[in-house]
């Protein structure tokens, strides 16, 4: 029984230096096993005191743990309706491997080579279709300026042998896939019939 | 004023570590300056004590990013005038356009602007209680009394009461100890029929 005392005067103690903001670990430790609600009647009258002391009493008494238990009460709803909300989306997320879901670079490698690709295909496709006759390239092309009256480029200075068999293989692909496209998408047909009747001029 | 904490610290690193139980004694400690300082807000009682606990949840939640580099009520403080002010911004009423000082502010008593306390029966209780208090701390040994009228009055630390008392640390933690148990024991009955 004097031991049960000196362990609750311990605790007031405690609770005390606490107050004061003076509390050692040793006071904390004891301090967290104690039961809320008889710590915060303690607390109470120590704040009615020193707010007597500061000449300014009107203390409400009895509030006693029922905040602190709101408190706690709606904390732990609150986590443990995080937790279930976690589950599905943590699991998976041990499984994750960082380095397989970034792309990898013979992804990135074929994304570009792919890229290329199509850029190539868009411009000397385009300079194929200048000029119908890939055979003869004596194509001029005369350009008005208000400043020299005649600049003449010639395309076929820009054009090698190699690219005539280039051409071909172009148009040739180029004609199939309107054919293909024309027979399973009926949007197919109107980028390329734009592009072949483009107005040429001889 | 008391003086900033370094126990306050302690409770919050172990409420960082995941010690609700730590948290729950920072409440403790603070609910009724917390209360009294929302009460300059929000002055109907329930609303005040809801004010209240959903700063102390906001605290809760925030602590993670507490480093200490203020005091823990001065942080705590903040998060309440906020979150009154905004509970009044959201019932459309208008929040006073200074705030309360934090200097003083712990002169403020706690709950005298809250409606449903101010009562003339709580009014009578409440200056029972007061009177009862002065009285008590006039009873004490000359010892217990200085010791608590230099901390609560004067804000001193423990070390500087030690200092002025001549006497160690620990005999001034003792002494301010048994002066409050000695004042508790004359207001515990009052306290109990203002309940």
């Amino acid at each position: 029984m004097a031991a049960l005392n000196d362990h609750s005067v311990d605790k007031r103690s405690s609770l005390s230096a606490m107050f004061d903001g003076e509390a050692t670990d040793k006071d904390v430790e004891c301090l967290l096993n104690a039961d809320s609600g008889e710590l915060s009647r303690q607390l109470e009258s120590f704040h009615l005191i020193q707010q007597t002391l500061h000449k300014d009493s009107k203390v409400a008494v009895g509030l006693e743990d029922r905040l602190v238990l709101g408190i706690r009460a709606q904390i732990d709803a609150e986590d443990s309706a995080i937790d279930t909300k976690l589950v599905p989306f943590v699991l998976p997320a041990k499984k994750t491997d960082v380095k397989a879901s970034r792309p990898t670079w013979k992804v990135m490698f074929s994304s570009v080579a792919v890229a290329a690709s199509v850029t190539f295909v868009i411009i000397f496709g385009g300079n194929a279709l200048l000029t119908p006759d890939a055979g003869n390239l004596n194509l001029t092309v005369d350009v008005q300026s208000p400043v020299t009256n005649n600049t003449v480029t010639s395309l076929a200075e820009l054009n090698k042998g190699g690219l005539k068999v280039d051409n071909v293989r172009l148009q040739n692909y180029l004609r199939q896939h309107a054919e293909q496209a024309s027979m399973t998408v009926g949007q197919g047909m109107i980028p390329m019939a734009r592009v072949v009747s483009y107005p040429v001029k001889e | 004023m008391q003086p900033e904490t370094s126990s306050d610290q302690a409770l919050v690193e172990k409420v960082q570590q995941g010690d609700k139980r730590a948290f729950d004694l920072l409440v403790l400690k603070y609910q009724y300056k917390v209360i009294g300082l929302i009460g300059r807000y929000v002055q109907d009682r329930s609303e005040a004590l809801d004010v209240a606990q959903e700063s102390f949840i906001k605290a809760y939640r925030a602590i993670g990013s507490f480093r200490g580099e203020s005091a823990f009520y001065t942080w705590l403080y903040r998060i309440a005038v906020n979150t009154a002010k905004n509970y009044l911004v959201s019932r459309s009423r208008r929040p006073p356009e200074s705030d309360v000082e934090l200097d003083n502010e712990d002169v403020f008593s706690i709950y005298e602007s809250l409606t449903d306390i101010a009562t003339p029966e709580a009014k009578l209780n409440s200056d029972r209680l007061e009177e009862a208090i002065n009285q008590a701390i006039k009873d004490l040994p000359e010892e217990l009394r200085s010791a608590l009228t230099l901390r609560e009055f004067d804000g001193l630390s423990y070390e500087d009461i030690s200092l002025i008392m001549d006497c160690p640390v620990g005999t001034v933690r003792s002494r301010i100890f048994r002066a409050r148990e000695a004042v508790e024991k004359h207001i515990y009955p009052l306290m109990d029929a203002g309940e």
